[in-house]
C-alpha cells in the first residue's frame, strides 16, 4: 500500500537531521506548555527520532509515550524553519510502536472497538442512527442509505458519544432548510479510521476506506459534507491516497454553508448578541487550511460580535483532544481545554464556538471541571438557531 | 603543551536524591531519553548532562548550587535551548539546570518603565503582554518564540532593532544572581539610571552562564513607535548596497532596522514566501519608526540617499499588511537557507560599517574557496550595525562536508572578520563554537577574562569549558570524575 511509506521511520532521517532545534516549535505547542519537559516538545521528540535512527536509542515505553502525548495539532510543522514533517515523523513511530505490539492500550481498544462494530465505541451499528429520535427528527431526515445528491457523513463522536448529537440535528436542519437532497448512510457508515491513522495502526484502513467510497458511491452521492474535522481530513486527504480518485467531492458543513450565505440563501431571523470567539479544530484550520468559512458564518450573524484568540488561524492552539490525546491522556487533554477557557474569558468572550465535535466535547468538560459558565456551541448550532430552525439554549 | 587536572564530582544517586528534596521528584530526571533531549541546541554540538533538574525558586538555584559546588558537580544553566554556539551544552556532564520553569512576569510598572520578570520567561510573552500597554523591550532576537529572557541577558542578546534599541545590556537595570557558592546577589538598582558601585550587571550580562545562574531580571521598558514607514530597494552589487546603508547612517539617520540579503538567500526567500515579479539581486529593508510627519520625512530622505547608489528596484510603504509582508520576506532568509541541506549553521559577526562592502564581498566568494566539497552558503543580517549572519548549508553526515564548513568557519573569522577589525560574535555568543577564536580577538585580556571567572567560581562548577569562562581549551586540561 502506498500509503505505509508514509508511516516508515527510515524515511525520516533528512528531518530529524534537518531540525534546527531552534526551538519555534516549543514555546506554543500545547503538550509542551504544560510538562515543560523537553522530551515532551516537537523538538525533543525529533532529537528522540534521530536518536533512535542513528544512536541506538531502543523503542521502549518512555519513547511510546513521548510520541503519544501529542496532538498531532500541527503547530510545529508549521513552524519550522527547515521544513520538518514533525508530525509525519511521529505517526510513522507511532506505526512502528503498532508493529512491535506495544501501542498504547487505549489505541489499542480503539482498534478493536473500531474492527469489531465499525465504531470507535463498539455500540452495536444500529446505533448510528439512533440519535435521529433522540433529537426527534424521524419525520425531518428523510434518507437513510438512499439514493441523494449529497452524503451527511456524520463521523462516530457527533452521533454516538451521547453529547454532540446537537451537531448532528443542527447540520440535519441546516441541509433541510437550504432544501438539498441528501441521505445519511445510516448504518452503512463506518468510522472514517481516523483514530487508525492517528496511532499508526494501518493493518484495517484499507478495507475500512474502501467499504465507505463504496458506500458513498452507491448512492450516486456528488458531494459528501460532514461537521467532523476528522472526518473530513480523512477523507479528503487519506483516502485518495488508499482507494485512488473517486467521484465526490469532500466539503466541511462550513464550506457548504458559505456558499450558501454567498448565494444569499441565508435569512437570519434571530439575533444572537454576544461576544463570540472562534476556536480553529486543528483538522480543519491548520492541517486542512479552511480557516474563514466558520468565520464568515459567524460574523453574518445578526448581534454577533466576532473576536479570536490571540493565537489564532494556522498559530492556534489545539484544544487538547487531539492525535487521540482524549483517550490516551485524558489529563493533559482537559488541562489543555482548560487554558482555552482561560484565553477566551481573556478576550472576553460569553460564546466559545468551535467547528468541530471533539473541540466542544473536551472543552465542555474543562468548563464542567471548573465550573465555567461560558457557553460552548458550534458553528452549526448557532448558524442554525439564528436562522431559526433549532432550539438551543446558546 | 601544559595539562592542568581538574577534579569534578560525580552525579551520584546521592546526589539526585538531594536533587529532588529541593526541587521534587517530578522536577528532576536522569532517564537516557530526557538527556538525550538536552543534549543539543541550536548548534552542531552535542554533550549529555548527567541529570536534568528544573528549579521554580531562586532558592531552590541557591540550594542546588550548594550542593553543586560541595560536591565539585558541573551545572550548566539553560534558558530556551536556541543558541547557536552551544552556550548551553553540558560539555562535562554534570547538572543542567533548566529555567524554564521559573516563567513568571512579576511587575509590569508603566509609571516607573520598568518589568520585574524570572528567567525563565519567553521573550514574544512578555513583549506581548507589554504591548498590550503600549510598550515594549526593544531587542528582538530572531528566536523570540524560543528564547528566554535569562537567555538573552546571558548572551547580551539583540536583533533586527539593534541599531536603534542597542542590545539587552542597554535594558538591564537590575539583576538576581545566584553564586557558585549558592549565595544569592542583587546587582545594579531598579532605577533609570544608578553608578553606585561597581558595574556587576554589565560584568553578568553577556558572561553565557559562566560567573552565576541569573533568576530575576529588570528591564527598562520603551513607548512602541506610533507610526512606521518601510523601503526596499534591490542592487545588483552587494557594495552599492552596503554604500547605501553606510550613507543612511552618515546622514544621522537612525532607522528602526536596516536588514539585508544576499542575492542567493534573496532568490530563496522570494521563491520561500512567494514574492514574485521583483528583479534578483541583494535585497536591504529600511525601517523607520516614530510620529507620522517624522516618519514620512526620514524615509524620502532614505529614498534619496539609496537611489543615488542606482538600485534595480525600490519601493516604500507605509501600509501595516504590506510592511509585514516585507519584513517576513527578510526573517524568512534563514528557513529558506535552512531547506537546502540537511544541516543549517548560523555565524555571527560583526565588522566596522566601512568595512562591510569589502568583508560581504569576501564572505560571498568562501564557497568558492571550499570549491568542491558541496559546502553552501548564504547571507543576511542586520547591516545597519555591521551584524552579519553568514550562514553554512552542508550534509554533517558526510565527513567531507564537515572538514569543509571547519576551514569555512577558520575562513570567515580568521582570514575576513578579524583582519578587518571585525568582532567574532555580535549577538550570539562565544559557547563552544568561538571558543577557538577568542584570544585571536582579545589577546591578553582573555587572561583577565579568565580570572574574573576564577573568582566567582573558583572549583570552575558553573557552565565549564567554554570560550568566555573556561577552562579552556579542554585538550589541555585532564578532567578527573570523582565518587
Amino acid at each position: 500500500m502506498k500509503l505505509l511509506s508514509k508511516y516508515r521511520i527510515e524515511d525520516y532521517v533528512n528531518d530529524a537531521h534537518k531540525c534546527l532545534r531552534c526551538g519555534f516549535c516549543v514555546t506554543l505547542c500545547p503538550i509542551h506548555s504544560h510538562s515543560k519537559w523537553e522530551s515532551e516538545s516537537p523538538r525533543g521528540r525529533m532529537l528522540l527520532i534521530r536518536g533512535m535512527l542513528e544512536e541506538g536509542l531502543k523503542a521502549n515505553s518512555i519513547i511510546r509515550d513521548r510520541m503519544f502525548e501529542c496532538t498531532l495539532c500541527g503547530y510545529c510543522k508549521y513552524r519550522c524553519p527547515a521544513g520538518v514533517r514533525t508530525i509525519d515523523a511521529y505517526k510513522a513511530v507511532r506505526h512502528q510502536f503498532d508493529e512491535l505490539n506495544l501501542s498504547p492500550e487505549p489505541a489499542n481498544i480503539l482498534e478493536k472497538n473500531l474492527i469489531e462494530s465499525g465504531n470507535i465505541f463498539n455500540h452495536p451499528k444500529e446505533a448510528r442512527i439512533e440519535w435521529i429520535d433522540y433529537m426527534d427528527l424521524a419525520n425531518s431526515i428523510k434518507k437513510i442509505n438512499k439514493p441523494a445528491e449529497i452524503v451527511y457523513f456524520t463521523g462516530c463522536s457527533t452521533v454516538l458519544s451521547g453529547r454532540a448529537m446537537s451537531i448532528a440535528a443542527a447540520t440535519a436542519s441546516l441541509l433541510n432548510y437550504l432544501g438539498l437532497d441528501w441521505t445519511l448512510l445510516g448504518e452503512n457508515e463506518k468510522c472514517c479510521g481516523n483514530p487508525l491513522f492517528l496511532s499508526g495502526k494501518l493493518k484495517h484502513v484499507e478495507a475500512i476506506a474502501k467499504h465507505n467510497v463504496e458506500a458513498i458511491e452507491k448512492l450516486g452521492a456528488s458531494i459528501v459534507v460532514t461537521s467532523c474535522p476528522g472526518c473530513y481530513r480523512v477523507l479528503k486527504s487519506e483516502y485518495p491516497e488508499i482507494v485512488g480518485k473517486f467521484n465526490f467531492e469532500i466539503l466541511h458543513i462550513t464550506q457548504l454553508l458559505e456558499k450558501a450565505l454567498d448565494d444569499e440563501k441565508l435569512k437570519f431571523k434571530n439575533k444572537i448578541e454576544a461576544k463570540i470567539v472562534y476556536h480553529d479544530p486543528c483538522e480543519l484550520g491548520r492541517l486542512m487550511n479552511v480557516f474563514d468559512p466558520p468565520r464568515k458564518l459567524i460574523e453574518n450573524i445578526p448581534g454577533v460580535k466576532l473576536t479570536e484568540f490571540i493565537y489564532n488561524r494556522n498559530l492556534a492552539q489545539c484544544c487538547g483532544a487531539g492525535g487521540l490525546m482524549k483517550a490516551t491522556f485524558p489529563s493533559i487533554a482537559l488541562n489543555q481545554a482548560i487554558v482555552k477557557l482561560t484565553e477566551a474569558h481573556e478576550v472576553e468572550a460569553e460564546i466559545l464556538a468551535s467547528a468541530c465535535q471533539t473541540c466542544k466535547l473536551n472543552m465542555m468538560d474543562a468548563a464542567s471541571e471548573k465550573n465555567d459558565e461560558i457557553k460552548i456551541a458550534d458553528v452549526t448550532e448557532l448558524v442554525a438557531k439564528a436562522l431559526g430552525i433549532f432550539e438551543s439554549n446558546i | 603543551m601544559k595539562v592542568k587536572k581538574l577534579k569534578y564530582g560525580k552525579v551520584s544517586s546521592k546526589i539526585i536524591d538531594e536533587l529532588k528534596k529541593i526541587v521534587g521528584e517530578e522536577n528532576v530526571s536522569s532517564e537516557k531519553e530526557d538527556l538525550i533531549c538536552y543534549s543539543r541546541d541550536a548548534s552542531l554540538y552535542q554533550y549529555l548532562p548527567d541529570v536534568i533538574v528544573r528549579p521554580k525558586t531562586t532558592e531552590q538555584v541557591s540550594l542546588i548550587m550548594k550542593l553543586a559546588n560541595k560536591n565539585r558537580i558541573p551545572v550548566t544553566p539553560r534558558g530556551g535551548g536556541s543558541g547557536a554556539a552551544g552556550g548551553c551544552l553540558p560539555l562535562i556532564g554534570g547538572i543542567l539546570l533548566d529555567m524554564r520553569a521559573m516563567n513568571q512576569i512579576i511587575s509590569i510598572n508603566i509609571e516607573d518603565q520598568m518589568t520585574i520578570v524570572e528567567a525563565g520567561v519567553i521573550y514574544d510573552f512578555l513583549n506581548e503582554k507589554l504591548m498590550r500597554k503600549g510598550f515594549f523591550f526593544p531587542p528582538d532576537p530572531s528566536s523570540g518564540i524560543a528564547c528566554t529572557i535569562g537567555g538573552m541577558v546571558n548572551t547580551n542578546a539583540s536583533g533586527e532593532r539593534g541599531i536603534k534599541y542597542g542590545s539587552t545590556k542597554d535594558y538591564v537595570l537590575w539583576l538576581e544572581v545566584v553564586l557558585p557558592s549558592g549565595e544569592i546577589i542583587h546587582t545594579g538598582s531598579k532605577t533609570l539610571k544608578s553608578v553606585s558601585g561597581l558595574d556587576l550587571t554589565r560584568l553578568i550580562v553577556g558572561s553565557e552562564g559562566s560567573l552565576g545562574i541569573v533568576t530575576k531580571v529588570c528591564l527598562k521598558i520603551l513607548p512602541v513607535p506610533e507610526y512606521y514607514g518601510t523601503a526596499v530597494f534591490i542592487y545588483d552589487s552587494i557594495n552599492s548596497l552596503a554604500k547605501a546603508a553606510a550613507k543612511v547612517r552618515e546622514a544621522g539617520i537612525i532607522p528602526e532596522m536596516i536588514e539585508f540579503m544576499d542575492r542567493k538567500t534573496t532568490k530563496l526567500a522570494f521563491e520561500y514566501i512567494g514574492i514574485k515579479g521583483l528583479p534578483e539581486g541583494n535585497f536591504m529593508l529600511i525601517d523607520v519608526g516614530g510620529i507620522e510627519e517624522y516618519v514620512t520625512k526620514t524615509l524620502n530622505k532614505v529614498f534619496e540617499i539609496c537611489l543615488k547608489e542606482k538600485p534595480e528596484y525600490s519601493e516604500k510603504t507605509f501600509e501595516k499588511e504590506y510592511r509585514d509582508k516585507l519584513i517576513a520576506a527578510r526573517k524568512s532568509a534563514l528557513p529558506s537557507l535552512a531547506r537546502l541541506k540537511p544541516c543549517t549553521v548560523l555565524e555571527d559577526c560583526t565588522l566596522p560599517l566601512s568595512k562591510l562592502p569589502e568583508a560581504a564581498y569576501k564572505i560571498e566568494k568562501i564557497p568558492e574557496m571550499l570549491e568542491g566539497s558541496g559546502v553552501d552558503l548564504g547571507d543576511f543580517g542586520h547591516i545597519g550595525d555591521g551584524n552579519l549572519h553568514p550562514t553554512f548549508v552542508f550534509d554533517d553526515r558526510i565527513e567531507k562536508e564537515k572538514l569543509a564548513f571547519l576551514k569555512g568557519l577558520d575562513i570567515l573569522y580568521k582570514d575576513i572578520v578579524l583582519p578587518l577589525g571585525g568582532s567574532i560574535t555580535a549577538e550570539h555568543g562565544v559557547g563552544l563554537a568561538k571558543a577557538p577564536y577568542i584570544s585571536l580577538e582579545h589577546g591578553p585580556a582573555v587572561k583577565w577574562m579568565r580570572a574574573i571567572k576564577k573568582l566567582f567560581d573558583p572549583k570552575f562548577i558553573l557552565n565549564p569549558g567554554k570560550g568566555k569562562g573556561g577552562p579552556y581549551p579542554m585538550e589541555e586540561i585532564k578532567i578527573e570524575i570523582v565518587e
